[in-house]
């Protein structure tokens, strides 16, 4: 693994024509094995729903039911008339991207109870972050940038000067942090994960 | 021979490799030559929320994001399976019933192998399960409401977010939140807001081997700050020439 890994490393940053090759190889195969871990998948979803509907999972076996017959219908009815026929794309465009926008549209009241959980002030720092919070919403807010526009450079210092040097310190301690664990799992440390299959006495 | 555009690069990569390799040779020689670690918080409080997951007969669910092990979103996941297998063992050890949910086929693969492997090692492998990982699903949307769906009807007691959060990293903490989970996640800004411990920046990578106690796996932890260290001189050297007026002689002398 880490003789492979230090390969496709190397042929990042060089031009030697047979490393190109072998890596395109490789990633060729990287490609044909992730196809099958998606057949494992497809096979963990059925076993799933299959355990639900023949328990009676409370609650959720109705739900299963649903499921399988989706995904079997669109799996059939794919193969047999294609992806862009009209029954497939009926269900792309009124069934999975209607739920999608259902789904992106919750995020919005997370945010809200998000914000007010942060604009509580229990302790120094977090009446630090409201103050912060409280000019930013006032320099970035239309209403109150018509109104309150001495807010507009004080948010631009924020963002700009202390959010934007915190930002980059973090960006380049996980930077770095990334490359050590590059380097764990390439050596050959990073044993939480490659242990599997070792022999314990 | 070299990427003209990558030589930068290619330089922190080998400074960075030969200074992980020295370390793990004097760790070798030496009994902690770096010293001890210094306590990631919220691996601290691990065991803790394993704990009061079982005091409420409450599952335990983890996840490890959006990412997957061959996109950009891979040193997160990696880290992310890294405290999986010290969280695993803990469930084995207190057989606490957990839930992990996967988004990718091989990040599935991978967790299988992981959870089985931890329950192993804590010498409980027969409290192993094949629903403790789940498959949700490889489309975004779907893997991140199956997790809420199941947070919203299980109520877990602890819930363990970490890897490359995107935007489903707010929903999915404060579902948690709402159903009063104790919760520890990272990296993603808004779980300062919505879990009650989080790691920032590197601190997400060093977790594994904080967990591990190995002092192989620590040693490159210790690398890591060398490198930083480097990084630091070599941005002061930066400004230095910034305001010094020489910083073109010295790009024209590190591109020839």
């Amino acid at each position: 693994m880490g003789i492979l890994g230090g390969l496709v490393l190397i042929e990042y940053y060089t031009t030697i024509p047979a490393l190109n090759n072998l890596v395109s190889k490789l990633s060729t195969m990287a490609v044909i094995l992730a196809s099958f871990a998606s057949v494992l998948g497809l096979f963990n979803i059925y076993r799933y729903h299959y355990g639900n509907i023949k328990n009676k999972e409370g609650g959720l076996w109705y739900l299963s039911i649903i499921t399988v017959c989706l995904l079997t219908f669109s799996i059939l009815y794919g193969l047999y008339a294609g992806i862009y026929s009209d029954v497939y794309q009926w269900m792309w465009f009124y069934l999975a991207a209607q739920t999608y926008a259902a789904g992106l549209s919750i995020s919005g009241f997370y945010m809200i109870t998000a914000a007010y959980r942060a604009c509580v002030a229990r302790s120094a720092e977090a009446f630090v972050l409201l103050i912060a919070t409280i000019v930013i919403l006032f320099g970035s807010a239309p209403l109150t940038m018509a109104y309150l526009p001495g807010f507009k450079p004080i948010d631009n210092w924020f963002l700009s000067v202390p959010s934007a040097a915190a930002g980059r310190g973090m960006t380049i301690g996980a930077g770095i942090g990334t490359l050590a664990l590059g380097f764990r799992l390439l050596y050959g440390k990073e044993k939480m994960i490659t242990r599997v299959g070792e022999e314990k006495v | 021979m070299l990427q003209p555009t990558r030589i930068a690069e290619f330089a922190i990569m080998i400074i960075t490799g030969i200074v992980c390799a020295y370390a793990l040779i004097i760790v070798k020689r030496k009994d902690k030559p770096f010293g001890d670690m210094r306590p990631i918080v919220p691996m601290l409080h691990l065991e803790e929320a394993i704990g009061r997951a079982v005091e409420q007969g409450r599952p335990v669910c983890f996840t490890h994001s959006s990412g997957t092990l061959y996109t950009t979103g891979a040193p997160g996941v990696a880290a992310a399976l890294s405290i999986l297998g010290k969280i695993s063992e803990s469930c084995a050890k207190y057989d606490a019933p957990m839930r992990v949910f996967c988004k990718g086929p091989l990040t599935f693969q991978v967790s299988v192998d992981v959870v089985r492997e931890a329950f192993r090692t804590a010498g409980y492998p027969e409290r192993y399960k094949d629903e403790y990982v789940h498959f949700g699903s490889f489309d975004y949307f779907a893997w991140y409401n199956s997790v809420m769906a199941y947070m919203i009807k299980y109520k877990p007691g602890s819930s363990f977010l970490f890897g490359e959060f995107a935007g489903a990293g707010l929903p999915m903490s404060e579902t948690g939140a709402r159903v009063a989970a104790m919760q520890i996640g990272g990296n993603h800004v808004f779980f300062a807001l919505s879990c009650d411990y989080f790691t920032i920046g590197e601190e997400l990578y060093a977790s594994g081997a904080y967990c591990s106690e190995d002092p192989e796996m620590i040693s490159i932890i210790a690398a890591e700050d060398i490198v930083k260290i480097l990084s630091l001189i070599l941005m002061l050297i930066g400004i230095i020439a910034g305001y010094g007026g020489f910083s073109d002689f010295i790009i024209n002398a590190l591109m020839g």
